[in-house]
């Protein structure tokens, strides 16, 4: 007799938990399966101190990292001003966020209809109208504070200022007094012999070194009496700050409004419209004069209503649009290597000899810099592409829906191709090996059943290859996100990288703080990307073995 | 009149100026719904005899037919299960049969061929498990898969390399019996390779050895005349079976015998040391001991 298989029965809870540990595990969230485990009651005390291992460890290691950073920090002043602390670098994230929103409201308020128009000019008068005393309120405050710190102020000063004043009238005086005896010792050498003579030459260097001393000493407490003049505190810079925002506020609101009202795309092809009425009755019912001229007024005015009514706001490239580009360019980067890869992989595995022919192109290429790749393939870019607004690639790419918002240019195909080609390494050899690494017993299933080569293709070598092909893929998008920001640098494409060396060039020290969000912006990125390709990779594991990072 | 034949096949692995023989001279003739078992010990080339059967590989010299024609590739035709269940892992059960039925069978429809499948899971009884992958299952599972793909291609020839060797005493019997009863159901011609000489005879009409490699051959075949169905509790104390099963292990344990005796014409003169105390050295974890002492 046969035994039937008994698959053991579980209860909805049960299959609910599991359910949702194996979602856990395909994503490689791990740190999370000890809470559902502790949710499920299942054996608290050892769930317990897994929370305590996998997440409050990690989180007080990185509130460490934090209170460091804030301590050191301020310590070292460069020429953008102190290093930003967690704190600024908060504020700057918030004030990229600000400018973002208030472009894209510009650009949307271009666009409104009449009525929508009025109504948020409305507010955006009202919040004007408001804005005057909340300056003139905060003004008052400033003055307020200034004046109260005005005493701690100079208390904070004094010292250095009493230091430096003393030592500089004392410095004055022993200098005239030097030089007085000098000059009643001269008065006497003219009767005085050669030895005499000498002698008073080296008190005169003498006199000089002690004077330069003095100098440098003098030069040393002037520092720190600047340095303490420069000293803000804290309230005074907040209250600065306060009136800072106000001020952009109202310079927002103003442009805001303008692109409310006047600078609207409405108003504006309003505008030109009876423009065109006016050239265009002018033209009819004149009687004499240049008609020539007069027609090619009509002419022009008509053009110019029509490239009216369809145009846009000139939004600047705030950060949120850039970090969109970036990702473009990375992905079409990361699809041409993989459509380069996978093939040229997937040929390396089936053929020794073909993976002989490839193997120097490998071995050459693969260390290869970015920072080498890119110049040459700008120079050959563009030598694709004399009048890149005419070239056919450049036209197709505006038809893309997603793509034609974000100005595809010889750059951006430089960068992305530059990615592709220092990331489709890593697909290539995996591939290779996955497609080599087939089992000689899967290859004899294939000969049994007598499947061609396509088939054989398909259903035995690229399912055997699939977890290692994604693992390369998974290593080639990490390569190809961190060779984007140096291409976009070089490149000055805009993007990610493009804003880094914006917020270099400007040099104050809100964009040095703008420079951190950007490290943290493509960290997270490049975590979200990794986890993304991890999941993927652990959907086509066919083994249960070997568990994601 | 011999179905599948082998005639004075040799084959060998190497370079041409240094051959090692793997068979050599072999000749088979299977008739048309005969159960032969081949058995020899491991290492003796019985993988490498399926191989040629199944076409998977060409012989050195020698003729492999199946029907009077020449085998010259694998093909459905000849069944082959294999002794590492071979399933693709990234298929379910259903999947992986299926896979063999639609590349078989091209002229199916979805229907015909998903009915096919399922009628074939069931003859092994793993209906329950038809959506599972291969390492959701155990050997045994594994082993029956692998069996119902085989015997779902319909070949004319089934050919069992090793397929019980990895599973464990008892298991093993369920699926000797299993597939003792499809057979009797479906009558086909069946190449067994085995190591298990209760195995061979409890399925085999016919039980072939293999001589020691390298050079293996086939030797003078055993008849099982014992009568089917075969019930393998009477069988133990049926005369002829004690008679057949003593009769083939003396005849393997000769072979092994003579091939060792063959091996070690020369005797080597081990040196004359003994350690010089009979303390053993501490032993270390992980249980490799260190040599004894040696004498000076």
């Amino acid at each position: 007799m046969v035994p039937q298989i008994q698959f053991p029965t579980l209860t909805a809870d049960l299959i609910m938990k599991y359910k949702i540990l194996k979602a856990i595990d395909i994503s490689g969230l791990n740190f999370l399966s000890p809470v559902v485990r502790l949710i499920a009651q299942e054996d608290p005390r050892k769930q317990l101190h897994e929370i305590g291992r996998f997440i409050i460890v990690p989180i007080v290691a990185f509130a460490a990292f934090l209170f460091l950073w804030s301590a050191l920090a301020p310590k070292h002043r460069t020429k953008a001003g102190e290093v930003p602390t967690p704190g600024v670098v908060w504020d700057a994230s918030k004030g990229v966020w600000l400018f973002h929103k208030r472009e894209t409201a510009k650009a949307d308020a271009y666009l409104m209809n009449s009525a929508e128009r009025r109504k948020t000019l409305q507010q955006a008068t009202t919040r004007l109208a408001r804005l005057d005393a909340l300056e003139a309120e905060a003004n008052r405050q400033i003055s307020d504070i200034k004046a109260a710190s005005k005493e701690k102020f100079d208390a904070y000063v004094a010292p250095s200022k009493t230091a430096y004043d003393a030592k500089r009238a004392e410095f004055r005086t022993a200098k005239i007094n030097r030089e007085n005896s000098l000059k009643e010792k001269a008065a006497l050498l003219a009767t005085q012999g050669t030895d005499a003579r000498i002698a008073y030459l080296a008190r005169i260097r003498e006199n000089a070194v002690t004077t330069e001393q003095e100098k440098e000493q003098l030069k040393l407490l002037k520092t720190t009496y600047t340095e303490a003049q420069t000293k803000t505190f804290p309230e005074v810079k907040k209250a600065q700050q306060a009136i800072t925002k106000l001020a952009e506020e109202r310079q927002f609101l103003s442009k805001y409004s303008e692109m409310l009202g006047a600078g609207s795309r409405e108003s504006k092809t309003t505008e030109s419209e009876s423009l065109l009425a006016e050239s265009k009755n002018k033209f009819l019912t004149a009687t004499d004069g240049d008609f020539y001229r007069l027609g090619n007024t009509v002419v022009k005015s008509e053009d110019l209503l029509a490239t009216t009514e369809t145009s846009h706001y000139a939004k600047p490239w705030t950060l949120p649009k850039q970090i969109v580009r970036s990702l473009l360019c990375v992905f079409t980067g990361f699809l041409v290597a993989s459509a380069i890869a996978i093939p040229i992989g997937i040929l390396c595995g089936l053929s020794p000899t073909f993976m002989a022919a490839m193997t120097p192109f490998i071995a050459l290429f693969k260390p290869v810099s970015p920072l080498v790749w890119l110049p040459i393939i700008m120079i050959i870019v563009g030598g694709f592409m004399p009048e890149p607004e005419n070239h056919w690639l450049v036209k197709a790419l505006d038809h893309v829906p997603i793509l034609k918002n974000y100005k595809v240019d010889p750059m951006f195909l430089s960068s992305a191709l530059t990615v592709a080609l220092c990331s489709l390494w890593a697909t290539l050899v995996n591939t290779a090996l996955g497609v080599a690494s087939i089992e000689k017993d899967h290859l004899n299933v294939a000969k049994v059943l007598r499947l061609g080569f396509t088939a054989r293709l398909f259903k035995i070598v690229i399912p055997t290859a699939l977890p290692l092909i994604f693992a390369g893929l998974r290593i080639s998008l990490a390569v190809g996100w961190m060779v984007l920001v140096a291409a976009e640098i070089l490149s000055t494409s805009q993007g990610i990288g493009k804003f880094v060396n914006d917020m270099y060039t400007n040099g104050s020290s809100e964009s040095f703080a703008q420079m951190f969000v950007v490290v943290f912006i493509v960290g997270i990125i490049g975590m979200f990307l990794d986890r993304i390709m991890i999941i993927f990779q652990r959907l086509v594991s066919f083994d249960t073995a070997g568990s994601a990072i | 009149m011999p179905f599948l034949e082998l005639d004075n096949v040799s084959i060998g692995f190497g370079p041409e100026s240094d051959r090692v023989d793997i068979l050599k001279d072999v000749n088979l003739s299977v008739s048309e719904n005969e159960f032969v078992a081949v058995i020899g010990f491991s290492g003796s080339g019985k993988s490498t005899l399926v191989s040629l059967l199944a076409g998977l590989e060409p012989p050195t010299s020698g003729t492999v037919s199946m029907g009077g024609k020449a085998v010259t590739r694998a093909g459905p035709e000849r069944g082959v299960m294999f002794q590492s269940y071979s399933l693709l892992p990234w298929l379910t059960v259903f999947g992986n049969i299926e896979m063999a039925v639609k590349s078989v069978f091209r002229e199916y429809s979805r229907t015909e061929a998903k009915a096919h499948v399922e009628r074939y899971i069931e003859m092994v009884h793993l209906t329950p498990a038809r959506d599972k992958k291969p390492h959701e299952l155990s050997g045994g599972m594994r082993q029956r898969v692998s069996l119902a793909r085989t015997l779902a291609m319909q070949p004319e020839v089934l050919l069992l390399d090793e397929p019980l060797s990895a599973l464990d005493a008892l298991t093993r019997a369920v699926l000797q019996d299993e597939i003792l009863q499809i057979w009797e159901q479906e009558k086909r011609t069946v190449v067994l390779i085995t190591n298990d000489v209760d195995e061979a005879i409890l399925m085999a009409d016919r039980i072939i050895p293999l001589t020691m490699g390298p050079a293996a051959t086939l030797a003078e075949p055993f008849p099982v005349t014992l009568a089917r169905p075969r019930d393998r509790r009477a069988l133990n104390d049926s005369i002829e079976y004690q008679h057949l099963k003593t009769d083939i292990t003396t005849y393997l344990l000769d072979l092994n015998r003579e091939a060792r005796s063959l091996r070690s014409k020369t005797i080597f003169q081990m040196p004359d040391i003994a350690p010089r105390t009979f303390k053993l050295p501490p032993v270390k974890l992980g249980g490799n001991r260190k040599p004894a002492s040696r004498a000076s």
